[in-house]
């Protein structure tokens, strides 16, 4: 997909605090908009640790002064600016340029910046196992 | 804890009693019992024993029993399915969208049929899939 900014839903459709998750071409990316402020954030819903579009379920909030939402799956935390995970300096999820023009939350497909997505060489197995206890 | 099958506390009761007692019953434990301590530990460790959960409960004989009645009715009458009320409210429902601008199912979602039952795909198995 080209760039250009791509509309994918009203502002009034994001739950504050609570991400959504929208398809974005064959993308599926989760859209955060925070409390106290007026800028929305998207990265890719995909969790490269669950192997599961899930990401728009995490909690958000601030973590060593950026602003982070959690996978809901192994808790990991994603930069909702850059998509890089806080834990794993390997790891990253597409972060994507996103504003709010008109009322309207826009995304722009092609701000990856290329670098190849790591997946953790935990993700093989089903995508949801839970860790192992002990 | 001492496994057992079962104490005796009242026979011959008419239902509203029964009610009312399982009703008292139930408070006092609430109110009593350490939390996600277990009814029979309650009970052990109870002062007395099941006499003296008796004579609260049937004889009333710490005049608690109004307090805990109107406790339960307050219970039964503020009682909300978190469920039902999540399907009877818009605003609630929005979170459970799957694709805030699409209505497709999300086609990421992989199953395979294992001994007559859904699962997940392994990741190999997707691979496959797509191949």
């Amino acid at each position: 997909m080209r760039a250009g900014w791509t509309t994918v839903c009203a502002l009034d459709a994001l739950v504050l605090d609570v991400g959504v998750r929208a398809r974005l071409g064959d993308a599926q990316v989760a859209v955060f908009r925070l409390s106290g402020r007026d800028d929305v954030f998207a990265i890719d819903a995909f969790d490269p640790f669950s192997n599961a579009p899930v990401l728009s379920r995490g909690i958000v909030g601030d973590l060593q002064g950026e602003l982070v939402v959690a996978s809901p799956i192994y808790k990991q935390h994603f930069n909702l600016r850059t998509g890089e995970c806080l834990e794993d300096a390997t790891v990253a999820v597409r972060a994507f340029a996103a504003r709010v023009v008109d009322g309207q939350v826009q995304v722009r497909p092609s701000s990856c910046e290329g670098t190849p997505l790591a997946l953790p060489s935990s993700c093989e197995g089903y995508p949801l196992a839970l860790p192992e206890s002990g | 804890m001492r496994p057992r099958h079962a104490d005796l506390f009242a026979t011959g009761l008419d239902d509203e009693t029964l009610i009312r007692f399982i009703d008292r019953f139930l408070m006092f434990y609430i109110r009593t019992a350490d939390r996600l301590q277990r009814t029979s530990v309650w009970m052990e460790n109870l002062e007395g024993g099941l006499d003296y959960l008796k004579s609260v409960i049937v004889d009333d004989s710490l005049g608690l029993a109004v307090d805990l009645e109107a406790d339960i009715a307050h219970l039964v009458d503020t009682y909300e399915c978190g469920w039902k009320a999540t399907i009877e409210d818009a605003e609630k429902l929005r979170r459970f969208r799957t694709f805030v601008n699409s209505e497709r199912a999300d086609d990421s979602l992989v199953f395979v049929r294992e001994r007559g039952q859904r699962r997940p795909a392994l990741s190999s198995e997707m691979a496959a899939e797509v191949a």
